[in-house]
């Protein structure tokens, strides 16, 4: 019964084929040049429903010409995100030596906030970068450059003042999109358009700072990317470092990044662990020790968590 | 190259009895290699006993890599390959060298970085004296100036077992051995030599060629062709019964009958039981022995003897003129000689008659020197007795005809200054407790499992973890075990033909004549 109804839905949507413009602009060309990629990952270490403690890792690494020069963690800290008050809906967050401004949480579900502030801290660190970066090279950073936070909306803008006065690309890249159009998913209507075309490797503007880029010949991926610079110079850099073949048509160097800033579930126990004898040695009460050895990773799943 | 070249990897994990070390890349490492960790106050030497490839890529990415390299040629590569992909190598802590060198107890940290030997982390083995035999071996490379001596006087009378299949370099190793020896007047050796392997002549080259050939002694049944060589002959008047026990198949009574008549005749016990009749004989039994058992007794002693009307290749009924060949063997042995017995020509039985004989004189002056005249005693040389195919007289089989003076030797030898090399190409066929008493073990290539797990669990020395590189040894490459030794050398065996080149050129060039 139910996949009948499914089958029905499937060739409903496709019985009238939906045109899309042809904007596709192949990719010929590859280029090797400087390639700055920033990822952050974040993990939960307690929750006391009120507040949870979370730990977050920025990491960026550098490749030129195909060599990885530089890969680092650049930011590392503790963050504590404190609901004070559910009739006020005020809630702070904390880092561990580290200055954050304050934020408006206000339209922000509790659990998320700590993405938020990862995404601040990921993009403090692009901007970081942007800085000592040089005429021609380019800022891979992780997800899109919109923001809801006005903090990060801030950061963005000073980010693409800097790239647009140095003449530096600056990309976001989407691992995941969604876009619909008329129910269905844009991102394969155009794909398939490009393969009815017979491109291989493809960018696909959708406006002035946004596309669609399709990066190796032998991958199926299709993936959305925010951007100021020249399309074609970008499109053709990251064709250049999409060619890894455990994840081809995916920049490499992203992948690097995500791989130094991930927190693993061992690393995310041990520090539970070494919070817990910190706050028994500061004389916690017995009631929340119980509160504090729930289930860690029911919790890790629950909660955004990379 | 300096020191930092001379970095292979790093210390991730182990434990005392495994380390494991990451690999750096193009850094050709192998199996059967040494390598050492060098720390502030102590060296590790590791031995590399396994290799593997890996990568923190997870399975599903290695696999889908193997499937981009296999499919698509174009438009894709690896970055950072190096990182991604490397060897780890298990290795164990053979020694720690602090001062001294102790068993592995101890660990090297995280990190610690893993360097290639150098001749100098080889220094302890000049300190050895003794017989030069090879290079010290890494894997498959040997190292020209790292030599390895095997302290010769020390370990002799603790045995030798020399093994591997056949062709990788037994006899080789022998006669690099013994050539050693020749230069040294503490030991002596008595070579048994049923293959005709070690004299040398007549396109061979031997321990004859040695420039030392004054120490040498050759007998042989082929006297008239070798120029410098004695007469193998043993007369039946110096044999007694119990050369033939435990060799010859004997029934007791058989066996009683030969006592009986050796008390009768004396000396001319075995020539008279062969050149008189059955019925004197009965007679003079005084109707002890049966005719049966003298009839048979007749054929089997001639047959072992391999006698043609009382004379053979090597034994003769003829009554003997001057000294006895065992005199004469034994007085060599004093010396410091080396003595090569030819047993080429003759069967089994002869072959094994004529070692005993000569083994059993020797061993038993020796015990009764140590008893009657111990200061004599102690300037006797150390004595080895060399012989091959060693399962024919210690193997379970031929034990089970009952004792001989070859595992008498393996249990007490110790204790009078005489060991055993056995050499052979079948350990698994020898008893377990005769291959423990063997303490030191050169090992050549051992293709079967049975015969390597032998030699493993009868080591001194801890080589289990060696069973794969036992395995694979080329021609000429050896594991030698020994408790002599500071942990277990993999050595290149010198080739014998070259050394005796090497040492003939060396003579002409001091003494100028060639
Ligand atoms: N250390 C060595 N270096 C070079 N060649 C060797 C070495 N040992 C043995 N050989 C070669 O292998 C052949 C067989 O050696 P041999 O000692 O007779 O083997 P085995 O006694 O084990 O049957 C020899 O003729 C020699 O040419
Ligand atoms: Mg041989």
């Amino acid at each position: 019964m139910i996949f009948n109804k499914i089958i029905e839905i499937l060739k409903s949507k496709t019985r009238n084929k939906i045109r899309i413009k042809n904007n596709f602009k192949k990719i010929e060309k590859k280029r090797s040049d400087k390639l700055y990629a920033i990822d952050g990952g974040n993990c939960l270490i307690m929750d006391g429903g009120t507040w949870y403690l979370s730990k977050i890792r920025i990491s960026c690494v550098t490749y030129d010409n195909g060599k990885k020069i530089y890969n680092k963690k650049e930011t590392e800290t503790i963050v504590l995100v404190h609901n004070e008050g559910l009739r006020n809906n005020k809630k702070t967050v904390i880092a561990e030596e580290l200055n954050l401004p304050e934020f408006d949480f206000k339209k922000i579900k509790f659990e998320e906030i700590i993405g938020y502030v990862r995404k601040y801290l990921e993009l403090k660190t692009g901007l970081k970068k942007l800085k000592e970066m040089k005429n021609g090279e380019t800022l891979l950073i992780d997800g899109l450059l919109a923001c809801e936070l006005e903090e990060n909306k801030k950061i963005v803008k000073k980010m693409i003042e800097i790239a647009q006065k140095n003449k530096i690309n600056l990309v976001g890249f989407a691992k995941t999109t969604r876009m619909l159009k008329n129910g269905r998913n844009y991102l394969s209507i155009v794909k398939n358009t490009g393969d009815e075309l017979g491109l291989k490797k493809w960018v696909y503007a959708l406006n002035e700072n946004e596309a669609l880029v399709k990066l190796n010949e032998n991958s199926n991926r299709v993936f959305r990317i925010q951007y100021f610079g020249d399309l074609k110079n970008i499109s053709e850099i990251l064709c250049f470092y999409s060619r890894d073949k455990s994840i081809l048509g995916y920049p490499y160097p992203l992948l690097k990044a995500d791989l130094t800033a991930r927190i693993s579930r061992r690393e995310a126990k041990s520090e539970k662990n070494r919070t817990i004898l910190f706050l028994k040695k500061m004389g916690l009460k017995e009631v929340e020790q119980d509160l504090l050895s729930q289930d860690l990773h029911k919790k890790l799943d629950e909660i955004a968590y990379k | 190259m300096n020191a930092e070249n001379n970095v292979v990897g790093q210390i991730i994990s182990g434990n005392v009895s495994k380390i494991f070390i990451r690999i750096k890349n193009n850094s050709e490492v192998d199996v059967g290699d040494i390598l050492i960790c060098e720390e502030k106050n102590a060296k590790y030497y590791i031995k590399i006993i396994d290799l593997n490839i890996s990568s923190q890529l997870e399975n599903q990415f290695i696999e889908e890599i193997a499937g981009n390299n296999l499919e698509y040629e174009e438009d894709s590569m690896l970055f950072d390959e190096k990182d991604r992909f490397y060897k780890i190598g298990c290795g164990k802590i053979l020694k720690i060298q602090t001062l001294g060198f102790h068993p592995p107890r101890n660990l090297p940290k995280h990190f610690s970085k893993v360097r290639r030997v150098k001749e100098k982390d080889f220094e302890f083995l000049k300190e050895n004296k003794g017989v030069e035999i090879g290079n010290l071996r890494l894997g498959m490379k040997s190292l020209e100036n790292i030599k390895v001596k095997l302290p010769s006087n020390e370990l002799v009378s603790h045995h030798m077992l020399v093994v591997a299949a056949t062709g990788r370099g037994k006899s080789n190793f022998a006669k690099v051995f013994i050539k050693g020896l020749m230069e040294i007047p503490e030991v002596s050796s008595i070579i048994i030599d049923p293959h005709g392997e070690y004299y040398g002549g007549r396109g061979i080259i031997g321990l004859s060629h040695h420039p030392n050939r004054k120490n040498l002694r050759f007998f042989t049944p082929r006297f008239t062709e070798y120029p410098e060589s004695e007469e193998l002959r043993i007369h039946a008047q110096d044999l007694e019964p119990n050369d033939f026990f435990g060799i010859v198949d004997l029934s007791g009574a058989q066996k009683e009958a030969m006592q009986l008549f050796y008390r009768k005749f004396k000396e001319e016990w075995l020539s008279n039981m062969l050149k008189m009749d059955i019925q004197s004989l009965e007679k003079m039994s005084e109707g002890r022995v049966m005719r049966s058992t003298i009839f048979t007794l007749k054929r089997k002693l001639n047959n072992s003897l391999e006698l043609n009307d009382g004379e053979g290749i090597v034994f003769s009924l003829k009554k003997r003129e001057g000294t006895s060949i065992f005199s004469k063997i034994q007085k060599a042995v004093c010396e410091g000689n080396i003595i090569i017995i030819d047993t080429n020509l003759v069967g089994d039985e002869a072959e094994k008659i004529i070692s005993s004989s000569i083994t059993t004189r020797i061993f038993n002056y020796y015990r009764k020197e140590k008893q009657a005249n111990p200061k004599r005693f102690n300037t006797l040389p150390e004595l080895l007795i060399v012989f091959e195919e060693a399962p024919r007289v210690l193997g379970i089989d031929a034990l089970a005809k009952g004792t001989n003076i070859f595992e008498r030797i393996t249990r007490e030898g110790r204790k009078f200054k005489v060991g055993v090399c056995a050499i052979t190409q079948m350990p698994s066929l020898l008893p377990k407790e005769i291959l423990s008493q063997m303490n030191t073990k050169v090992i050549l290539g051992l293709p079967a499992p049975s015969d390597r797990e032998a030699v493993i669990n009868s080591s001194t020395q801890n080589i289990s973890d060696e069973s794969v590189e036992i395995q694979m040894l080329d021609r000429g490459e050896a594991l030698i075990t020994s408790p002599f030794l500071e942990f277990p050398l993999p050595v290149k065996i010198h080739y014998f033909n070259d050394l005796i080149k090497k040492s003939r050129k060396e003579k002409t060039m001091i003494f100028g004549f060639g």
